[in-house]
């Protein structure tokens, strides 16, 4: 009873924090047209037409800081990340890396908050019926940040770039799929696909996240090489205007940007803050007004930077998820000097699928900043996520889990190693800690560097291995990319024909509704084999100062072009 | 002597190519393939090995050592595997920074440490002996890093008159360069200033024992002549050993500091280069810190002739 209060209290705050000049509330229009309305959507409705109208100042946990201020101006922000390594798109491998391009540099679409495909540098799309041919409609009078003028033969270069294995891009097999791209006239783009792809607009064209057709200018890489990885040209609302890597970077407003209002700001400068405890005394001393971390706020300052007065923290759904994965190679032999493990007995992993008490591992490891994850699909991709807390399983049931374990021949447990990495070691101690206590199963951590971590998972050196993927605002990331035969980080072992035949469907139709059928029975599938157990999926959030208004909070992006500052 | 310094600096070009050969392979040794961890989750196989082709990975390890060794004599120290830049710019940038920390957390530290250990050695045993000697104790009792944090927490939170972290070069200002570098020289050089403190004290008590100091007082110099120009100058020589090594070891152990202030210099560059098993800047920053280590032998070493006039090499 009292959690249903909370849950509707809860769900009351949400739904009046809104800001009233957004003719869509700030819903998307998916939520309005699908066949069913979530009470959080409902009640949203009611308090902006007034029928919950008495209710809204109540509880509205922010004076609206969504509506932008006067523009002009300077934001300072700090990012607890130790250098914007790379910036060149062909070399992003970092989430954090494209959060700084996604304000420099343009791609054909660009992700809303919803993870809905918008048009960027495209103006219109089409597609045929069998998905093969894409037809991209570009805007025209875009600038390029060094006075040039963007065309089709900019995503042409980028294109080829990007297919180039001399040119070295890490995205180049995301291109495989494309039998060609065609200029058919100055702002006209063709791409001819040997099979379809779903994902497309969300995963390829992406601005941010789809780097392999990130539009990067050819005269700049021409004229500056290495640098451009430093400082690249774009068409975004801002352009570099300094860079001194793993120090700061100072983004100075673009005159002109295709968007005439935007950016708001003059200039922004974001420094490299990476020890948690500085990055706090940053945001607190008002050296800087913006505050994120290698994507989330760390867990450790959370609570002190929520207890900073005026300060707004700001919380998105992670797309990503964690896992624990199993080793089902059947080169063990070989790979870690065991032909077996306990591991290998479906009932086994399943058993640690429910044995493993996610909200207890969330409040101890997150400070309860997570949700719990029974699949690869986060609640970020709002149309293929469904709540799978009590029906999946993967479900915590400790008992049915001892039961599974001494049906297997396991009841007083067993000894495992799992490879975790100084960063994750901590989390790593608590699942332990859980599965001594809930199965009696004794997990000796092995921790080993970041590289070292990465190649182990990928040579299939482990015995457990705690991993996880970020910065998935499409199936395809979760899906595509690990859990069928072929899938590029399927290096566990794990097959299953009919999750490969559904991925397969999924990943090739252009019916929606059928895709999330799709994606939804491959959870289930997946859920069920238990090639690892699904731990969560985080939560993004960034901190600012209440004189930092109209961010809008796309998940694991940090776009500042609609940001004003007081 | 001039024959001792060129002697002193050939061996120093062969220790700094020992070590050069040293890190290579030993960086080579141990697990974590860069390719692979720079690729991370973006590539397929075939993509690890388009990259590893272009940064020339590939080829057998003798080759690899001598384009390496090759391209050193040209005075390039190769691209970094991550972010790639070239390992010169990454050396240029880092240096000002680490060199203006280590200077500073050494003035800190000696002007800390040599009033305290000079008064500590003549009033022994004085409550200004037992004080200062608490102290010491404190100061290295401390982690350079927590003191950091919480040097951040008073002077940049509370009172907010020095910037909480960063850095800013000589050229924007004498101001802006010192008030970044203020907190996290006296961080860094706290623990410095502990053990010069009682080196100082105990190499002085030594010389004060000494007949020639009891000849001086005799003579009836002032006290302050006899401490300053007589025992101090013999007691400063394992000091200044001590400095040279504190001065070196600075420029590797400012990396806390560094760290806490988000200042990045040589140490962060370093370990970072390691934790990714980015080779070549590991490799350069690894040349270059030897270098350094090697000329400050060289100076400590002049130095004593300098202090000593005894002391000559033969």
């Amino acid at each position: 009873m009292v959690k249903e209060r909370d849950q509707l209290l809860e769900d009351l705050r949400w739904a009046a924090d809104f800001d009233p000049e957004d003719p869509k509330l700030g819903l998307q229009w998916e939520d309005l047209c699908s066949d069913r309305i979530s009470r959080r959507h409902f009640l949203r409705l009611a308090i902006a037409t007034g029928a919950l109208h008495y209710l809204a100042p109540l509880l509205r946990p922010t004076p609206a800081y969504a509506q932008a201020g006067a523009p002009g101006g300077e934001l300072k922000a700090a990012w607890g990340v130790r250098e914007f390594t790379n910036l060149d798109p062909a070399f992003i491998n970092q989430v954090v890396q494209f959060q700084i391009t996604s304000n420099v540099l343009g791609g054909l679409t660009h992700i809303d908050a919803g993870l809905v495909p918008r048009p960027d540098l495209a103006e219109s799309w089409e597609v045929s019926a069998d998905g093969l041919t894409w037809t991209f409609r570009l805007r025209r009078g875009v600038k390029w940040h060094n006075g040039d003028s963007f065309t089709a033969d900019d995503v042409i270069y980028t294109f080829n770039r990007t297919r180039d294995p001399r040119a070295g891009s890490l995205h180049r097999s995301i291109l495989d799929p494309f039998e060609k791209a065609e200029r058919l006239d100055p702002f006209t783009v063709r791409f001819t696909l040997k099979e379809p792809r779903a994902s497309l607009l969300v995963k390829i064209t992406e601005r941010s996240s789809g780097r392999a057709l990130t539009i990067v200018n050819r005269r700049a890489l021409e004229q500056m090489g290495r640098e451009y990885t430093r400082r690249p040209v774009g068409t975004g609302p801002f352009r570099i205007a300094e860079h001194r890597l793993g120090e700061r970077i100072v983004l100075e407003k673009f005159p002109d940007y295709y968007i005439s209002d935007r950016p708001k700001l003059d200039r922004v400068t974001i420094f490299n803050i990476e020890e948690p405890a500085t990055l706090a005394s940053a945001l607190q001393s008002g050296q800087v007004d913006f505050l994120t971390g290698n994507v989330a706020i760390p867990e450790t300052i959370f609570d002190r930077v929520k207890a900073m007065r005026d300060v707004v923290i700001s919380e998105a759904d992670d797309p990503g998820f964690q896992a624990i994965f199993f080793n089902l190679r059947k080169d063990k032999q070989q790979k870690i000097g065991k032909a077996t493990l306990p591991t290998d007995d479906l009932r086994v992993r399943l058993a640690m699928a429910r044995g493993m008490d996610r909200d207890d591992l969330i409040r101890r490891a997150l400070f309860g900043r997570a949700i719990p994850a029974f699949g690869p699909i986060p609640r970020a991709q709002k149309l293929y996520f469904r709540d799978l807390t009590a029906s999946s399983p993967q479900r915590f049931d400790p008992d049915q889990a001892r039961r599974l374990l001494a049906e297997a021949g396991y009841g007083r447990g067993f000894a495992i190693r799992m490879v975790v990495t100084p960063i994750t070691r901590r989390r790593g101690e608590i699942i332990a800690d859980i599965y001594k206590r809930t199965l009696g199963i004794t997990i000796e951590l092995e921790v080993v560097d970041f590289p070292v971590q990465v190649q182990r998972f990928d040579q299939g050196q482990f015995e457990l291995l705690q991993i996880g993927s970020g910065g998935d605002p499409d199936p395809d990331d979760s899906i595509d990319d690990w859990f069928w035969s072929g899938a590029k980080f399927n290096s566990f072992g794990y097959s299953n024909s009919q999750v490969d035949a559904l991925n397969a469907a999924q990943r090739e139709t252009v019916d929606q509704a059928k895709r999330v059928r799709w994606v939804q029975a491959a959870v289930d599938l997946i859920a069920r084999d238990a090639p690892c157990v699904f731990l969560f999926h985080g939560t993004d959030s960034v901190a600012f100062r209440k004189n930092v208004r109209g961010f809008v909070h796309i998940p694991a992006l940090r776009d500042l072009d609609t940001v004003t500052v007081r | 002597m001039q024959e001792y310094i060129v002697r002193r600096i050939l061996f120093a070009l062969l220790v700094m190519w020992a070590v050069a050969t040293l890190v290579f392979l030993m960086m080579r040794a141990i697990p974590g393939d860069p390719v692979r961890a720079f690729v991370g989750f973006e590539g397929d196989p075939a993509v690890v090995e388009q990259v590893r082709r272009n940064l020339g990975l590939d080829r057998p390890l003798p080759v690899q050592y001598l384009r390496w060794l090759a391209a050193l004599g040209r005075g390039d120290l190769g691209n970094s595997i991550w972010n790639r830049q070239p390992v010169t710019t990454l050396l240029r940038e880092a240096l000002p920074r680490t060199l203006s920390l280590a200077l500073l957390s050494f003035l800190v530290a000696v002007s800390l440490a040599l009033p305290a250990g000079i008064v500590s050695a003549v009033r022994r045993y004085s409550l200004a002996d037992h004080t200062l000697t608490v102290a010491a104790f404190l100061g290295l009792a401390m982690p350079d890093f927590w003191v950091g944090i919480v040097l951040i927490i008073v002077f940049s939170v509370f009172l907010q008159v020095l910037p909480a972290f960063g850095y800013e070069p000589l050229s924007s200002g004498l101001w802006p360069w010192l008030s970044h570098l203020i907190l996290p020289a006296v961080a860094t050089g706290t623990s410095f200033a502990a053990i010069l403190a009682r080196m100082t004290r105990s190499a002085l008590l030594e010389v004060l024992r000494e007949d020639y100091v009891r000849t001086a007082r005799a003579k009836g110099l002032e006290e302050r002549a006899v401490i300053l120009r007589h025992a101090l100058r013999n007691a400063l020589i394992p000091v200044i050993t001590v400095m040279g090594i504190a001065l070196a070891l600075l420029l590797a152990g400012a990396v806390i500091a560094e760290n806490v202030f988000a200042i990045r210099g040589v140490g962060r560059l370093l370990i970072e280069a390691i934790l990714n098993r980015d080779y070549p800047i590991v490799q350069g920053t690894i040349l270059v810190i030897a270098a350094i280590f090697v000329c400050m032998n060289l100076v400590v070493d002049l130095l004593y002739a300098v202090i000593n006039p005894r002391i000559r090499y033969v």
